[in-house]
């Protein structure tokens, strides 16, 4: 059965919030991963400049 | 695919856009049915079984590793849902149990569930190996596709052994939660696996031994369906008696103590119990139950709590110890 245009957006809405929500707490997530990376091998995040010899 | 018209942008007047007519597809699809998609249920066996996995294996984990870890294997068991229900929409339809779930209700398309299933499956196996490491990324990949291409693809429709190799998939969590820790595979997990592995059997036949309607009508070779009632009673008794002497390998080669042993062999005794009625369930000649199969229901929320149980005293006795 169709859906009144009043259900379509809501479900549409509610769609979208979980998407953001999902999104956001990827993000954040992924943020944390590297954090933790970060601490665990700081050797892996050295630029050019720090160089061999500035170890 | 029933449709919707929407007029959009205010047309007519030289400083207004024109306006146009979009055909919207009524079918916009509910959160919850995204969510059903996951299989919550199955999935919070699995995420159990495998913090536990992760909580007993020798080493430390960052706790935002681990997190991480319980996240991709849900996301990973959640991803076999849905390509599951993507594959089995037709038979889904004929039976009461699954009849309601989105695709064969007619709230989602096929295709999105397929969609959406291999997105998950590709995420979850990417950050395992991105975040953990490769062996339990590799194990997770591993079990996915044991469930979708061995089980849902083959094994389901052929053969009545189906859930008894199938069941090999959900014997997985457990030995990637241990491998996201030390990033390898000995022994203990192993037996880990052989204890969900021993376990499915029963359980699952005791849920078909009720459902055995269901799966008659979708022609599901589940073994109530092929060798009757009868011979179903006698495999899950013989399973469980399997079951019990696999489940007291963790403390029989010293890596659990008496806390897990003990909490073991009474779970062993109460599911022997449960099985053996199931065994001597009234029957008429034919092995249809005269009780309205309620041995064989208790026995199926009785293997539930068991397996809950019986992993729960893997950590405390790890903490009594």
């Amino acid at each position: 059965m169709p859906l009144s245009p009043e259900e379509f957006s809501r479900r549409r809405r509610g769609r979208n919030l979980a998407l953001i929500l999902v999104l956001a707490a990827f993000a954040a997530l992924f943020f944390a991963v590297s954090i933790v990376k970060l601490a665990q091998h700081p050797e892996l995040f050295t630029t050019s400049l720090d160089g061999p010899q500035h170890r | 695919m029933s449709t919707i018209f929407e007029t959009v942008g205010a047309g007519g007047g030289e400083s207004s856009p024109p306006s146009f007519v979009v055909a919207i597809s009524t079918q916009e699809t509910d959160v919850a049915d995204w969510f059903a998609l996951l299989k919550p249920r199955v999935m919070s066996l699995v995420v159990f079984t495998g913090a536990i996995g992760l909580l007993i294996a020798p080493g430390a984990i960052n706790p935002v590793l681990a997190v991480t870890a319980i996240l991709c294997i849900a996301v990973g068991a959640g991803a076999c849902g849905a390509i599951n229900m993507w594959f089995d929409r037709d038979i889904d339809a004929l039976m009461r149990r699954t009849r309601n779930r989105p695709i064969p209700a007619g709230r989602m398309p096929a295709r999105a569930a397929l969609g959406f299933g291999i997105t998950l499956a590709s995420a979850s196996v990417l950050l395992m190996f991105l975040a953990v490491n490769a062996v339990a990324a590799g194990m997770l990949a591993l079990s996915i596709g044991f469930y979708v291409f061995v089980y849902t693809m083959w094994l389901k429709r052929r053969t009545p052994q189906n859930i008894v190799i199938g069941g090999a998939a959900g014997a997985f969590p457990a030995v990637i939660g241990w491998a996201a820790v030390t990033g390898s595979v000995p022994l203990v997990p192993i037996v880990l696996f052989a204890i969900v592995f021993f376990w499915t059997p029963p359980h699952f036949w005791s849920l078909a031994l009720y459902a055995n309607e269901d799966y008659t009508r979708a022609g599901v070779p589940m073994l109530p369906v092929v060798a009757g009632a009868k011979e179903t009673r006698r495999q899950i008794m013989l399973y469980t008696v399997v079951l019990v002497g696999v489940s007291l390998l963790p403390w029989a080669i010293g890596f659990s103590g008496p806390v897990y042993g003990a909490t073991a062999l009474v779970l062993g005794l109460g599911f022997l119990v449960s099985a053996w009625r199931v065994l001597r369930d009234r029957q008429d000649a034919q092995g249809v139950s005269l009780t309205g199969d309620a041995p064989a229901r208790a026995a199926f929320r009785f293997s539930l709590a068991y397996l809950f149980l019986l992993f729960a005293a893997l950590p405390i006795d790890r903490l009594a110890g």
